[in-house]
């Protein structure tokens, strides 16, 4: 569903990005993990469109989509979720979903196009907060706004960039969980996580960057096995899965690590 | 009437209302182009006078005329608007020094224009025949014109409110001050949130142009006197705040009209001063643009 092919991306003359190449199935969870500047962001900036690429390709669905702009790839059927969220500080979360709604475009294929009831009923959290501006939610509930403004925008592809940064343990779990859920949907993921442990559990393949370079790409199962290898990797103490939270209403509930999905190889 | 007085400032306290509302319509257009858009469009101006010559052109004292002037007054300066949005297309990301360059030189090429076409003295306007008197305010006497104007510019700031605040469109210009960036990832192109900003600028200044014709009559320096105010009252109201906008508006109505009447002497340094004291104070303006619109 989502092919990178050799991307090349940077800023100012600068290459951040060498010749990065995924190729992530439809439904399937591709985590990308990597320590600070080794090019994550700039990945999910490419592929949404806000970054140009200096070479390669980008095909969603096989339609190449690099260099195009971000309006034209989210019409193509890309969804994003942000780094710091960027809620529309002054819209109500009931016109952030007015705004995002776009049922003319066409469903994830064999899937249920997004509608904003079918979204309230995925987070519920959120109809409650109808009438409440983007500045007044707290930063799990920006976080939930974020990703159904992004899928009512119909995608193929869903592009999270950070989304457990600066939420609680348990708030993100139930990100994690439920980026797993939208992936059982059918919906495909490219998930940018700097929490290895979270993008571990969720994902089907995981992917290291490294100074803009692919230097590790492994079903999710084999860093699930010998979490030590991916942590060494990375240098970083553990990508353990820590203590179950105990549930919170309003969010999605709380599932384990998946386990249930066939290895996408 | 002939006995009714007509009290020093009462009557310039009115004009400073009407004042104020036509140049808050005027403005609100140049507000939307530079909070939403991010264009420093210095042809605003020029689609006021569109609308000004318009309507000395066509108001002929009858309803039918000033119906026509305003179609027609409204219908040039939003394309006028989105003629700009597209010669800007290119520019659009260069900086507001070359967007600044661009505009001014279509004010200039549009005042040309005007000037050609209608002559370089100022034309007179003739409002309804129905309006063409004056009737009794609170013991005073007022111009009917006037009083009404009052009324279809307070109606006119209500629907944009409401269009800012009730439509889709509007959501997508609030969205669009915010982060036009994630605008552009939920699939609205901004080159069509541009141009549609442009436009609906340009349909503000016009139809300020043809109803305030009476009052800012349509001439030579026309253009360049309502873009002086609009940019005044953008500076006071802070950029991207509708409310602060109205609130800058009917002050520099005041200063305009009740500052005269008050202080001749002072008058014209008054309107400025009072801008410079709050960009020293207030440099976001009266009304912080994080809560604005």
């Amino acid at each position: 569903m989502l092919r990178i092919d050799r991307l090349c991306a940077g800023y100012a003359g600068g290459t951040v990005l060498h010749e990065v190449s995924l190729d992530v199935p439809p439904g399937a969870v591709q985590a990308v993990v990597g320590r600070n500047g080794a090019g994550k962001s700039t990945l999910v900036s490419c592929v949404a469109g806000l970054v140009r690429p200096q070479g390669g390709r980008i095909e969603v669905g096989g339609e190449p989509v690099a260099g195009r702009q971000p309006h034209r790839i989210a019409r193509a059927g890309v969804g994003l979720v942000p780094q710091g969220r960027r809620i529309f500080s002054r819209l109500t979360v009931a016109e952030h979903l007015t705004l995002a709604a776009a049922p003319w475009r066409a469903a994830t294929p064999g899937g249920e196009g997004w509608t904003v009831s079918r979204v309230l009923d995925l987070l519920p959290r959120l109809g409650a907060r109808l009438r409440h501006r983007g500045d007044q939610l707290s930063g799990g509930e920006q976080q939930m706004l974020a990703i159904a403004r992004a899928l009512l925008g119909q995608p193929r592809v869903l592009l999270l960039d950070e989304p457990c940064e600066g939420l609680a343990p348990e708030l993100a779990v139930r990100v994690r969980d439920l980026v797993g859920s939208l992936a059982r949907g059918g919906l495909t993921v490219l998930l940018v996580e700097q929490q290895i442990r979270h993008a571990v559990q969720v994902a089907d393949r995981v992917a290291v960057l490294e100074y803009g370079r692919v230097v590790y790409d492994r079903p999710a199962e084999e860093a699930r096995a010998d979490p030590g290898a991916l942590a060494a990797l990375l240098s970083v103490a553990t990508v353990a899965e820590p203590p179950a939270p105990r549930p919170r209403p309003g969010l999605p509930a709380a599932s384990g690590p998946r386990t249930d999905r066939p290895r996408q190889e | 009437m002939s006995g009714v007085p007509v009290d020093p400032y009462v009557v310039p306290a009115l004009d400073g209302v009407a004042y104020g509302l036509l140049v808050f319509v005027a403005a609100a257009g140049l507000v939307l182009c530079f909070g939403v858009a991010g264009i420093l469009n210095l042809a605003h101006g020029t689609l006021f006078a569109i609308g000004g010559y318009t309507a000395a052109a066509l108001l002929d004292g009858g309803w039918g005329s000033l119906a026509l002037a305003l179609v027609v007054g409204v219908g040039a300066a939003t394309a006028a608007g989105a003629l700009v949005a597209l010669l800007l297309t290119r520019v659009g990301a260069a900086g507001h020094l070359n967007q600044a360059l661009l505009t001014f030189g279509v004010a200039l090429a549009g005042g040309s224009l005007l000037v050609a076409a209608f002559g370089p003295d100022d034309p007179p306007v003739r409002v309804p025949a129905a309006l063409d008197g004056s009737v009794v305010v609170a013991g005073h006497r007022y111009a009917a014109y006037r009083l009404v104007f009052i009324v279809l510019a307070a109606v006119l700031a209500g629907l944009l409110h409401l269009a800012v605040r009730r439509t889709r469109a509007g959501m997508l210009v609030r969205a669009a001050v915010d982060d036009a960036e994630m605008v552009a990832t939920l699939g609205v192109s901004p080159a069509v949130v541009r141009v549609g900003v442009l436009a609906a600028a340009g349909a503000l200044a016009g139809a300020a142009g043809v109803l305030g014709a009476p009052i800012i009559g349509p001439g030579p320096d026309t253009a360049d006197a309502v873009l002086l105010l609009s940019l005044v009252v953008v500076v006071l109201g802070g950029l991207g705040s509708m409310t602060g906008t109205l609130l800058a508006a009917l002050a520099v109505g005041q200063i305009q009209t009740l500052g005269v009447a008050l202080a001749p002497s002072a008058a014209p340094f008054l309107l400025f001063a009072a801008m410079a004291v709050v960009l020293a104070v207030r440099a976001r303006g009266l009304a912080t643009a994080r809560r604005a619109t």
